[in-house]
């Protein structure tokens, strides 16, 4: 590495930043790693698709800011797929090897793709989810004797992901020398494409045939992907004739696992097959604490209840919820009350973010008012229509980004001075009478709730 | 015989980085604060910001990369409207320490692209990697055909970014116009919330065409000079 490399690509990414839109630039440039090597330029992008483009339309332009900055010292510009390491500037690379050299327990977890957060201790029992976690603790604790395969099914969110983490995390701990692997069932497609592209396919069947427990999440990914269950399929039966630890997780019974092979589907059956539900409102009372305090906060019982029951999908969304609430009260620096709880989470309770519309406000306030909405755009002016119309036509200022012209012309091609006129008439009112400013007020609340 | 002459201003206009200091925040601090976090790698790991068009979406991701860039932290601005993308180029960007996805909205229904975005989404998470996504609607109603993708979507805090209000927006016409060096009278800022789009996006394109014309004229702006900068281009 060169001591001009920083220099130089400062100086590309500094005109670069004033040639390109902001959004070309974060887009294309930014994701870019550079190095100089002798008379090159190496820049690395994250893919091949960032590199395809990157190349396309910047290679020439990086090559001529290049000879100007460097004094022509720099000729040539090569981009690469990877990354440099940060400290020795080589490239690194990808992938983990299975608890080769790990040595010690946290670099063993690493290595298996575990989570040390998701263990049992951290795992809230319930009625919904207490057959799952007593048959995924009696394998942990006999891996490979117990149920093999152990099959967990049940709806996205509900906790398969972390009672698989909680069985490989007790089976490393109990015999630091186990070979764990916990993978997604998309990485292992990926890697074994990655393998086949790569010529190391025999080293990609070895390294998975030769672990001690596999804990494979979401199989219901393998659909249609033929080779990726031929392989898993050998996998599987390596494990299982050598009494290794299988555990699977899927969204649905094995036997409803459409697009798998059937010699498959009935494998997965040989085991043990639990399925998790979602939460009762006590445990989701109880996750909510639970999670509570791993963030260092202490949650009001009403406030747990009341997230509780307005949020029921799953424990993903629950989370969502929690995390927004604690950022909240961080951020205001207030205490987590009901009524706290009931204005942060407005966002997230709204079932979802409804659009205000001149239409709607027009519509809401014909109804509020016993008229028809045609009324609303009507050239009749008697003080019956043009009061409503004028309340419409101010909140349809307060509530949309349009224009006074165009929602003149939404109430049947009125100038944007009626517009200026109405709102200014609805101001005055609303101070003056308190039946206008009552009607107001209920009219943002239903538009706007 | 002299033909008339109008002087052409220089076709230079300053490319205007988008900040996160320059973000008025308006009512939407706390969503400011979130993402200022992220881009410095501290925070929640996730966060999903929406709203209706012009509150700033864009802007805030934008601002969030360079922001982490300036700190030498790799990051990557990934707009789902670009034309000519596919799902490849999500491929490996857990190599960065902060992505932000703009335009979910645009994707939903293709079941590739929700399976990478989903992938993608686990890879970010165990490696504790940042991410950002930004989408016109909340999770729960952008009708994700995939639930493993939908629930993750739900798994942080999301904002919902408000629009600014008309004095916020006057605010921000005013300081934005000093920036360029351009003088806006209250009267000015009156005339433009009475006639024009109100949303930070218009209010900035009418402060460039204003520029403009300004630039070619010399002069600074008055009624009639934003009216001729509004004109319909020939």
């Amino acid at each position: 590495m060169s001591g001009i490399s920083f220099g130089l690509w400062d100086q590309c990414v500094r005109q670069l930043k004033g040639e390109l839109t902001s959004a070309e630039f974060n887009t294309w440039i930014l994701p870019l790693q550079a190095r100089v090597h002798g008379t090159q330029l190496r820049l690395l992008a994250p893919n091949r698709f960032v590199l395809d483009w990157a190349q396309k339309h910047y290679e020439k332009r990086l090559l001529d800011l290049c000879a100007q900055y460097s004094d022509g010292a720099i000729a040539q510009v090569r981009f690469d797929v990877g990354e440099f390491d940060r400290d020795s500037g080589e490239t690194t690379a990808q992938g983990v090897e299975v608890g080769e050299s790990a040595t010690d327990l946290q670099e063993r977890r690493a290595a298996a793709h575990l989570n040390v957060d998701f263990t049992f201790d951290t795992f809230v029992e319930g009625k919904s989810n207490q057959l799952a976690r007593a048959a995924s603790m009696q394998i942990a604790q006999n891996p490979g004797t117990a149920y093999n395969p152990l099959f967990i099914y049940g709806g996205v969110g509900l906790g398969k992901t972390h009672l698989m983490h909680a069985v490989g995390n007790i089976i490393l701990a109990s015999n630091p020398s186990a070979r764990v692997v916990y993978l997604h069932s998309e990485r292992f497609v990926a890697e074994m494409i990655k393998a086949l592209q790569h010529n190391r396919i025999e080293e990609f069947k070895k390294r998975y045939r030769s672990v001690n427990a596999l804990l494979i999440d979401d199989v219901q990914f393998f659909a249609g992907k033929e080779r990726s269950q031929e392989e898993f399929f050998h996998t599987f039966n390596a494990l299982f004739e050598s009494r290794q630890q299988i555990v699977l997780s899927s969204d649905r019974f094995p036997k409803e696992v459409v697009g798998l092979e059937e010699r498959l589907r009935s494998r997965f059956g040989w085991g043990l097959t639990v399925s998790i539900d979602p939460p009762d409102l006590e445990t989701s009372v109880a996750i909510l604490h639970c999670k509570a305090s791993q963030l260092g906060v202490e949650l009001p019982e009403d406030v747990a209840f009341f997230v509780g029951r307005r949020i029921r999908s799953n424990i993903r969304e629950l989370e969502g919820a929690l995390r927004r609430l604690v950022a909240n009260a961080e951020f205001t620096g207030k205490p987590i009350t009901m009524e706290f709880a009931k204005h942060a989470l407005r966002d997230v309770l709204a079932a979802q973010d409804k659009q205000v519309t001149i239409e709607n406000i027009q519509k809401t306030v014909a109804e509020y008012f016993k008229l028809r909405t045609s009324d609303m755009l009507s050239a009749k002016r008697s003080r019956s229509l043009a009061r409503p119309r004028q309340i419409a036509m101010a909140l349809a200022k307060e509530l949309t980004k349009h224009s006074l012209p165009e929602i003149g012309k939404a109430f049947g091609g009125r100038d944007h001075t009626t517009v200026l006129h109405a709102t200014r008439k609805v101001k005055s009112l609303r101070e003056s009478d308190a039946g206008v400013e009552e009607d107001y007020k209920n009219l943002l609340r239903t538009l706007s709730s | 015989m002299s033909t008339p002459y109008r002087q052409l201003h220089l076709p230079i206009e300053l490319r205007r980085e988008p900040t996160l200091e320059e973000y008025l925040p308006g009512p939407n601090s706390e969503a400011v604060a979130a993402i200022t976090a992220i881009a410095q790698g501290a925070g929640e790991p996730f966060i999903f910001v929406f709203g209706a068009a012009g509150t700033g979406k864009t802007h805030l991701l934008q601002a969030a990369c360079l922001a982490a860039g300036n700190q030498g932290r790799k990051a990557h601005f990934l707009p789902l409207t670009t034309p000519g993308l596919d799902p490849r180029v999500l491929e490996n960007l857990e190599r960065l320490d902060l992505v932000a996805i703009d335009d979910i909205q645009s994707i939903v229904g293709d079941a590739r692209w929700e399976e990478t975005l989903f992938a993608l989404f686990n890879r970010m998470r165990d490696q504790g990697k940042g991410l950002i996504m930004a989408a016109s609607a909340a999770p729960d109603a952008l009708g994700v055909h995939l639930p493993d993708l939908a629930s993750r979507l739900l798994w942080g805090p999301r904002y919902c970014l408000q629009p600014l209000s008309d004095e916020d927006c006057a605010c921000l016409m005013t300081e934005s116009a000093a920036r360029r060096g351009l003088r806006l009278g209250p009267d000015i800022v009156r005339f433009v919330m009475n006639r024009y789009p109100r949303d930070p996006a218009s209010l900035m394109e009418v402060i460039a065409r204003v520029d403009s014309v300004s630039l070619r004229e010399q002069r600074q702006p008055t009624i009639p000079l934003v009216r001729r900068a509004m004109e319909p281009d020939d």
